[in-house]
Order: C-alpha cells, then structure tokens, then sequence
C-alpha cells in the first residue's frame, strides 16, 4: 500500500483515450484543493492505443503516447509493478506493469483487484472504469464494478438546435417596439442566456413565424485575414422583402441558385446566411435525412467557384471575373474512405472509380440543376490544362460553354477536387470551398485535423445529423459534429443552420419509426 | 402484432410526425402539449402512482387534441393555439411574486427545472418535445397498458422534469 490517498482513481479505456486524447488527462484532474485524483494506465492499455495509431484511427491515441512520453520524471516501483509521475497538482498517472506471461490474457478484474490493493481512495466504489462502450457498461457493473461514461466529452446532440432557437413574447414586443432591433446584451437578459453572432431567434407570429438575426460589425486585422473583435451586437429582425426567400448575391436578387429555391426559411437563412455570406467561413449546415443540406451546399457552393463575364461579376460585387472561391474540395466518410478501416485501395479502379460510388448524393444534386444541362458531374472534376486522377483534359469546346448565358468554368482549376480523409494530414488549402458531408461519422480528432488545413480566404462546410451515427467509433453524444459545433459556436465566423424538415417523399419519412427487426 | 388501440405516447407522436412536417414545429407542439395539459390539472387520488397516471392520461388527452386540431386546421394553427394557453401561463407565472401552486405536481417540477436552466421555456419546451419524440419513435410502439403507463411516464419525467 502506497502513503497517498487519492479522492478518486479513474481506470480509462482505451476507446476513452482515442476520442478524448489528452484532454482527458486535464478532465480528471482534482479541482478540489489538497486532494489528488488517479488515473491507471495498465501496460496492455499502452498496446492497445500504439495498434490505434497504427490502424489511423481518431487520433486522439496518437497525442496520449505523446503526453505520457513527455513526462521524463516517472517513479518506479519495481516490487509492486508500477511507474508513476505527477500530472499537476490534482492528478497522479500510474502506468501499471502486468506480468509478460499474463499481458495476453490480461485481466481488468485482476486490475482492479490490484488497485484496491495497492492505492487507497476517498471513493468506496474506486476504480471506477470510463468507457463509452455498452458491452464493458454491462460486462463490469454486472461484477460490481462502478462504471462511467466519459461525460466530458460528450456533447448532446440538441446542440444542432443552438443555430436557430425560439424566442419569447417578451423579446418580440421589445423588437417590434424598437424599431426592429435591440441591442445582444438586453436580447441576452430577456432570453436569460448567451447568444451568439449569427444565431437567429425563431418567433410565432400572426400566421407566421419571425426571424430575428444576432448581427455585429466585425474587427478585421490589417491584412483582413482574421476577425480580431466586433462592435455593436443587435439582434435585428429580419427585413420583411426576406420571407419572400429570394436570395441577395452582390447587388443582384436571385430567386434560385442554379434552378434551385429555398423551399423554406431555413433553407433560405442557410443559403444567405450561411453559404453566401462571406463573412462565414465555418459553417454547419445540419439535418435530418432528405432536408436538402448536399443539395444546396453543392448548387451554392459552384456559384460561389464558377468565373463570370465582366457585366455580371459587377453585379455580384466581385472586383474580377473569377469568383470567390478557387475551387470546392469533396470530402465524405464511408465505411471505407480514410483509415485502414475505410480504405479505398479495396476497390477497382481510379480515385474517382473509387469514390463514385459514395458521390451519388452530389451527382444527384448535379443533376437535378440546370448546371446538368450544360456539364456532366465530370466534367466538374476535370482539370483545364491537363488530365488528373478524374480523367482527361477538360474539353476546350466545355471550357466555351455558359451556364445562363454568363457564367463559365474556371479556366485555371478543376470545379470540384475530390479527397478522402486518410489524404487529409498534410494538405493545406487556400481559396477553397470544403464540403464535409456526414461530419457525424468522423470522430472530433478527425474533424479537428480537417480544419486545422484550412489556409486564408477558406470556406468549410460541415454537413450531418447526429442522429444518423454509423461509424462504431462515434456516438450522438460523442462525434466530430457536435463537437464542432460546441467549440466553434460563439466564433463570430462560425453560423449554424439545422434544417428540420424532410423533403422527400411520406414514405421516406417513415423510415424515421422503422423498426427492422430480424423476425 | 402490435395492437395500436393502448393508448401510449406512440400512437399520437406517430399520428402528429405524419401530420407535421417540420421538426421544429413538431418539437414545439408536443412540448406546448404536455404544459398545456399540466396546467389545468388537478387531482383527488390519493396513490402517487395514481396522480402519475392521471397527469399521463392528460398529456395523451391534449396530444389526442393536437391530432386532430393538425388535421382540421394546420399545425401552425395548432402551435399558435397551444402557444397562447402556456405562454399566458408563463406571463402569469412571471407577473405574480407567489403564483399559485401547480395542481400537478409533474408541472411543479418542470416549472422549477425551467427556472433553473438557461434559456427560455418556449426554447427548452421545443427541445424537450424533440427529445420525447425522438425516444418514443426510437423504442416504438408497446403492447401492455401497464407497460405503456409505466414506461412513459417515467420518460416523460425524465425528459422534462430533469
């Protein structure tokens, strides 16, 4: 038996630390004065994250090894079988020998056992095991062993509704009677929260309901690459020409986007204020199933790339012919796209013949806009100068081609570059519109690593609903959306959309109650 | 097969995502529902687990209510007339410095709740009804009433008075 008594002794799983990675660490340290906490690592655990690294998984296995590698000043305890260093003040890290003929048939009640036995806690029910996987939930508490889930990390998947979020009367009437704005810190008292830049408050109106935008002027610094502070916060109303759905480009009003209409106000605050507002340049675009978030993401998104004659980018308000954004990067999960788990080299063929078969989303997006009756969905992908992993040179007679009479194909890049996220590390972008769809099933490290390439003049979109979880890896409490969404969400760049309603057919809508069961 | 004609949070949910196709508005209904019927509630039984089950039976009352208020009008309309009912009750509830007590005591607990959480109950309501929908589609439909009682009242406990 060791001389401290810690207050609590945590024994993480391996899954913990590849979501959380070392923030784990900081979450179980001790805030209470004088007291300590304890975390286990046993050696088999060390294993268990080194044959993550290797598999590419989350990456939050990867920054563990490093943290513990940092610590040079470990204690070894040769008879009890154990290396341990001081974290901070709150937390002690114990990594926990287990006998070399026993490592492959390690045991965590024989762990458990051995912590008991060597390290006193203030806790009766310590160690307790941190895990967010059922199977050890029912395994260990079936032996009575107390067993948690990483609570913080997880983020509830209701953070969607944080985009657009009900008012009251109260706030209403003082709208109304104010000339249609107030100012963030009283809309902040009537609403007893924080609001965020680019949030909108949703109300019931006469026959209606009222839209009401949280706006600011924002600081940039010289360069104008970054927001450096903002003024004069108001949430404002909507004007009342919006509810009419048509969409302001430059000077120009738009009733569609490359044939596509805002069929609601959601979709419409998503194309103006989310895709179309260059002030945004992290946006979340969520949604259930059939709610049009890869459709107008997709439409908006070669608007924003496509060059236009002199006439209409004056109206557009861009100073050249080319338009805001170089080119759009594609980057969707799949159960085989990124990562030894999802790895394309299973399939034939190319890049794209790889792919293809996960774009049928956006290829049915192409399709169904008037961009289809002038260029293929490959010809998007096609370079002008010289033939990519998507095939030859673009065509110069496709290159001549308009859309509407004026606008045309950037000369000088592909439209749409296609990646998967085992490309990711490494790259970065400039100029560019990414488009991350079903951002639900990657893990937070993923997405982290994702945003992490973007350069200056980048736009994201990040697109899913975290209640459509596929990847095993992730939950809809713990993924790369939700987790985005709570550390960008009061950034003054970052705006939130969820779309909540299903355009596709009643029958489509059904699947929401399907039951598939196997009798 | 499962026998629909138990009355259970199932059937009406179910009727009302048919009926509302914006899941925002569907939230809110439901939400505005469950206060809408609590408000007016009182009891004389004299069990705990009979005043749980009465104040059940006037959720699907008021839920039964907004069925059939979405398919003779709109569920726009159906939300704005549930929206008058709960926000005169939170007008009131604001206005008065010793309101009276909740006849439910279900009521009396998500009243608190809401003081307590940041946001306004109009927004946490809508969330609540989204989380209860979401729960009661997932798990499906239930075919013993002591099962149905039981079950849902405990989530609808769990969901808005926690």
């Amino acid at each position: 038996m060791t001389n401290t008594t810690y207050h609590c002794i945590f024994l993480p799983f391996v899954d913990v630390y590849d979501l959380g990675g070392p923030e784990v660490f900081k979450r179980l340290d001790c805030k209470k004065e004088g007291k300590k906490n304890l975390v286990v690592i046993p050696m088999p655990f060390i294993r268990g994250l080194d044959e993550l690294v290797e598999g590419h998984h989350g990456g939050g296995a990867n920054d563990v090894l490093q943290y513990l590698t940092d610590f040079k000043d470990y204690t070894i305890d040769t008879e009890l079988g154990f290396s341990i260093c001081e974290a901070s003040e709150g937390l002690d890290i114990v990594l926990l020998e287990v006998d070399k003929k026993a490592f492959n048939k390690f045991s965590v009640i024989d762990c458990v056992k051995k912590i008991v036995n060597v390290w006193e806690s203030d806790a009766v029910d310590s160690p307790i095991i941190l895990t967010n996987k059922s199977k050890y939930h029912i395994k260990f508490t079936g032996r009575g062993i107390k067993v948690e889930e990483p609570h913080f990390l997880q983020v509830k998947a209701d953070i969607v509704h944080e985009g657009v979020i009900s008012g009251n009367p109260t706030l209403q009437e003082k709208l109304h009677s104010n000339n249609g704005t107030i100012s963030l810190t009283d809309a902040s008292k009537i609403l007893k929260r924080d609001l965020y830049i680019n949030q909108f408050i949703k109300f019931v109106g006469h026959g209606t309901y009222e839209y009401a935008r949280v706006q600011a002027d924002l600081i940039y610094n010289d360069a104008k690459t970054r927001v450096v502070d903002h003024k004069n916060a108001r949430l404002e109303f909507l004007k009342r020409q919006e509810y009419g759905k048509q969409v302001h480009v430059g000077k120009q009003t738009k009733d569609n986007v490359l044939g596509i209409s805002p069929l609601d106000m959601e979709q419409y605050l998503a194309l103006q204020y989310g895709m179309f507002d260059k002030n945004v340049s992290l946006f979340f675009l969520c949604g259930t199933q059939g709610s049009g978030k890869t459709l107008l993401s997709y439409v908006a998104s070669i608007d924003l790339v496509l060059w236009y004659d002199k006439e209409e980018a004056k109206k557009r308000g861009l100073d050249k012919r080319e338009g805001l954004y170089k080119k759009i990067v594609l980057l969707k999960p799949t159960e085989i796209l990124g990562g030894s788990r999802r790895d394309v080299g299973a399939l034939p063929g190319n890049l794209y013949e790889k792919i293809k078969p996960h774009l049928g989303a956006y290829i049915d997006a192409h399709r169904v806009s008037v961009l289809n009756d002038v260029f293929s969905f490959e010809d998007m992908l096609k370079h002008p100068k010289f033939a990519n992993d998507f095939g030859e040179k673009r065509p110069e007679e496709t290159n001549k081609r308009k859309i509407d009479g004026h606008a045309y194909l950037p000369p000088n890049s592909e439209v749409i570059e296609l990646t998967y996220s085992g490309f990711m590390r490494g790259r970065s972008f400039s100029d560019t519109i990414l488009l991350v769809d079903e951002v639900q099933n990657f893990t937070p490290y993923e997405v982290k690593t994702i945003i992490a390439r973007l350069g200056e003049g980048c736009k994201v979109v990040l697109m899913g609903d975290p209640l459509q979880v596929d990847n095993p890896l992730c939950s809809r409490s713990i993924n790369g959306l939700t987790h985005a969404i709570k550390h960008y969400l009061d950034k003054p760049y970052s705006s939130l959309v969820n779309l909540s309603r299903n355009y596709r057919s009643q029958m489509s809508q059904d699947t929401d109650d399907w039951k598939v069961y196997s009798a | 097969m499962v026998s629909y004609d138990t009355p259970q949070f199932y059937t009406y949910i179910n009727q009302l995502s048919a009926l509302v196709d914006n899941k925002d508005e569907f939230g809110s209904i439901i939400g505005y529902a469950v206060m809408a019927s609590l408000i007016p509630f009182s009891t004389q039984s004299g069990s705990l687990q009979d005043i749980h089950f009465e104040q059940l039976v006037a959720v699907y009352q008021e839920l039964e209510g907004a069925v059939t208020s979405c398919k003779a009008t709109d569920s726009f309309q159906t939300l704005c007339e549930l929206n008058v009912t709960v926000n005169d009750f939170f007008k009131e509830h604001e206005e008065n410095d010793s309101p009276p007590e909740p006849g439910s005591p279900l009521l009396k607990r998500i009243m608190s709740v809401l003081e307590q959480k940041r946001g306004v109950p109009e927004d946490i309501l809508r969330r609540n009804g989204l989380a209860l929908a979401s729960a009661v589609l997932d798990r499906g439909a239930l075919e013993r009433k002591v099962d149905c009682l039981k079950r849902d009242y405990r989530l609808l406990e769990n969901i808005f008075s926690n």
